[in-house]
């Protein structure tokens, strides 16, 4: 497929960064195009990270740091247009030696520095703050503006949103070439051409490769790995704050964070990988992180564990960037090793102004909207009756665990930037997140995927890529 | 006493027909019709049906009991919400499959790794999904598994924990442990550890029919029983004959316990 006449933004990659900024930019007037070489939005790292909107990462000054904290504020209000399950809970790190407790001290610093709320505090307020913490922590930090957030719906919600006011999605599709010329550049993917004015560069672990394509500058990148536990509701329910690790001089450490499920996550490790694609997990990582959680918040122990995962972080020789390219005039790279998220709203503003200084004319979009359709759930609806009343398929309890209806499913499929796979299904109702992991839905589900998506039981897509039968 | 029994197999029509002689007792389940995993049509639970029909029992089928506060019980179904006040819960809601993270097994998690439950849904439908499966565990859901795919000509590797009596031509292996899955879109092998020799398998497909676990999905009911709960989860039964029997004996138990019948 090769367009004539130039778009004005191809965005390169579909996660959390990449359709943030797609949403910004959708309600302009410039024409988007945004390209994914997975089969769907929040794939890797945007699916698989700890759902924490921090207050705080990196250090004072930085443009991280700026972007966190213009972002941090909006979170009410975008997770309210967006329809996304956040809740600014706070966090509790916490010190178990003496040695920790002085690095706290450092930290608390830090964090002010960065103009973020946050106070030392004693073994008792800590406890009384967070009652299943360790009696052995030793002092605390108190972060009142973390909070939790599904990093997935975040990135399906702003993918709907763009794709509402006119963004399109191409899936599937991975890029192998880009040329300039004094129009733009074109772009040769494996499914066709696409002539644009700009290009954003948010392809995770891939934006060196991209950058590369388009003889732009050298940028390192490599995944980190990330091992995660994710304990049962049973647990998670009873946790009313993040717990963090004190961090360390490698590491922001191992955490016991409560997830929008209801569940808890457990996570992550770190290790620098060369392979792309190992998201393995391991036994002896796996008991580690068990280990150190039970250490935060000893009744883990007794938690049920429902599922371990691994996922890639796109880490590199910068942490963070968010800047046009050196040599090329018209590219602009975005990658973000841990806290795209919590950047991703500001992000896209900034991304906006950046394109603007290069030369994007565009005015805001008289027709756009910025508010997606509410889609009620029936597992934390506080009126069922009048649900299934509104229409009957909320009745219809489909994943018994997490009591996801299928009046939730249909609006997967129908949704501007549509469930094709059993995953993505799961990724945007939660069917199959439970403590049965699957055993009593995915049969149904798969049937659902199949006749939405034109398949048949053998060929449905489970993942992003796998097929359910061989 | 009125009494709920959530979940209609053979456990729950055993406890609800034991309860009836003395109670007003509600039967609930999710499905439209009563048998659970053993089917609606299987002799047996007609039967069963048609004694706690005479014994005047309500049957709330087709919707699914979704909070349980103590005294009340929210059920959902395509029609509408109802709240059922009760004096007991007796929860019969069946069992499943463990899960990968319950046995232990760590690794890759790509696509083709399926709980048992959802591999049988769909080999009954006669389509033929893997050519050559590992499968885990040795109860009656693996070998429904293995019977399946053996009938259309696919192989099968069972992982078990005691080596059992075959007539198939299945690879049997024992003492399997770190288990591991390995692929990136699909699975593509299987790894474990057996008498301290590393294993591995190509496989196109691997199945969880590892040990019977309860579910837990009823909000307010969801671990551990209490005064106002009951559990009836069979996961030793192998028949409906037993399964309704260990139902009937679990509502005696509790009869007695509540100083015999009133």
């Amino acid at each position: 497929m090769s367009h004539a006449n130039p778009v004005d933004v191809v965005i390169i990659g579909g996660g959390v960064l990449g359709c943030a900024i797609a949403e910004r930019i959708s309600r302009t007037t410039a024409k988007v195009v945004l390209i994914e070489a997975e089969s769907d939005v929040a794939e890797h790292a945007s699916k698989g990270n700890a759902g924490v909107a921090v207050s705080y990462y990196g250090k004072p000054g930085s443009q991280q740091t700026d972007l966190i904290n213009a972002s941090n504020p909006l979170w009410e209000a975008i997770t309210h247009r967006l329809n996304v399950p956040y809740r600014r809970i706070g966090g509790l790190m916490v010190a178990l030696t003496d040695e920790e407790s002085q690095t706290l001290e450092e930290t608390v610093a830090e964090i002010n520095a960065c103009g973020v709320n946050a106070q030392l505090i004693s073994r008792a307020a800590a406890i009384n703050l967070e009652p299943l913490v360790t009696p052995k922590i030793i002092s605390g930090i108190n972060m009142p503006d973390e909070g939790i957030i599904d990093p997935i719906r975040l990135t399906t919600a702003y993918a709907s949103l763009a794709a509402t006011n006119g963004t399109q999605f191409r899936f599937n599709e991975r890029v192998i070439a880009i040329n300039h010329d004094e129009n733009g550049s074109r772009i040769t993917t494996n499914l066709g051409q696409i002539r644009t004015r700009f290009i954003v560069n948010a392809a995770g672990v891939q934006a060196g490769k991209i950058s590369e394509l388009a003889g732009g500058e050298t940028l390192k990148m490599y995944p980190r790995k990330g091992q995660y536990i994710v304990l049962d509701r049973t647990f998670g329910q009873n946790l009313s704050k993040i717990i963090f690790s004190t961090h360390s001089a490698h590491t922001k450490g191992s955490n016991v964070v409560p997830t929008t499920h209801g569940s808890a996550l457990l996570g992550p490790t770190a290790l620098d990988l060369q392979n792309l694609d190992d998201k393995s997990t391991d036994t002896e990582t796996i008991e580690w992180i068990l280990e150190n959680a039970i250490k935060l918040a000893p009744s883990v122990a007794d938690a049920a564990v429902i599922k371990t995962f691994a996922a890639n972080r796109p880490a590199g020789d910068e942490a963070h960037r968010l800047r046009m390219d050196k040599n090329i005039s018209n590219l602009l790279h975005v990658t973000d090793r841990s806290a795209g998220v919590s950047i991703s709203p500001a992000a896209g503003e900034m991304v906006l102004q950046l394109l603007k200084v290069a030369g994007l004319d565009v005015e805001v979009s008289k027709d756009a909207i910025d508010m997606l359709p509410k889609v009620a759930a029936l597992r934390t609806s506080t009126n069922p009756e009048e649900l299934i009343k509104s229409d009957h398929l909320y009745g219809q309890v489909v994943c018994a665990c997490e009591h996801i209806s299928a009046a939730e499913i249909k609006a997967s499929f129908e949704d501007p930037v549509p469930a094709t796979s059993i995953d993505g299904v799961r990724k945007r109702t939660g069917a199959g997140y439970g403590r049965c992991q699957g055993s009593l839905c995915m049969a149904g589900i798969s049937f659902l995927t199949a006749t939405s998506t034109g398949k048949g039981p053998d060929s449905v897509l489970q993942t992003s890529r796998g097929t359910l039968g061989s | 006493m009125r009494i709920a029994v959530v979940g209609a197999g053979p456990s729950g029509l055993g406890c609800a027909n034991e309860l009836a002689r003395n109670h007003d007792v509600i039967l609930i389940d999710r499905l439209p019709v009563v048998g659970g995993e053993s089917g609606w049509r299987e002799t047996s639970v007609l039967q069963y049906a048609s004694k706690a029909h005479e014994l005047g029992i309500l049957f709330e089928l087709g919707s699914m009991a979704i909070r349980w506060d103590g005294d009340n019980l929210l059920i959902v179904g395509p029609l509408g919400t109802k709240e059922i006040a009760v004096d007991h819960l007796f929860f019969a809601g069946g069992v499943r499959p463990a899960t990968s993270a319950e046995i232990g097994i760590s690794g890759d998690r790509p696509a083709g790794v399926i709980p048992a439950s959802v591999a049988l849904h769909l080999l009954e439908s006669e389509v033929q999904l893997w050519k050559n499966a590992i499968v885990i565990g040795d109860g009656q859901l693996a070998h429904k598994v293995i019977s399946a795919i053996t009938h259309y000509g696919g192989s099968c590797t069972n992982i078990v924990a005691d080596p059992t009596e075959t007539n198939t031509n299945n690879r049997q292996i024992t003492n399997a442990r770190k288990m591991k899955v390995h692929g990136i879109s699909r699975v593509d092998k299987f790894e474990c550890e057996v008498n301290g020799e590393n294993l591995q398998f190509e496989c196109d497909g691997i199945i969880l029919a590892g040990p019977l676990i309860p579910n837990r999905n009823l909000e307010g009911a969801l671990m551990d029983p209490s005064k106002s709960v009951t559990f009836v989860q069979d996961v030793n039964g192998s028949t409906p004959e037993s399964r309704y029997e260990n139902g009937s004996s679990v509502a005696r138990n509790w009869i007695k316990s509540q100083g015999g019948n009133k």
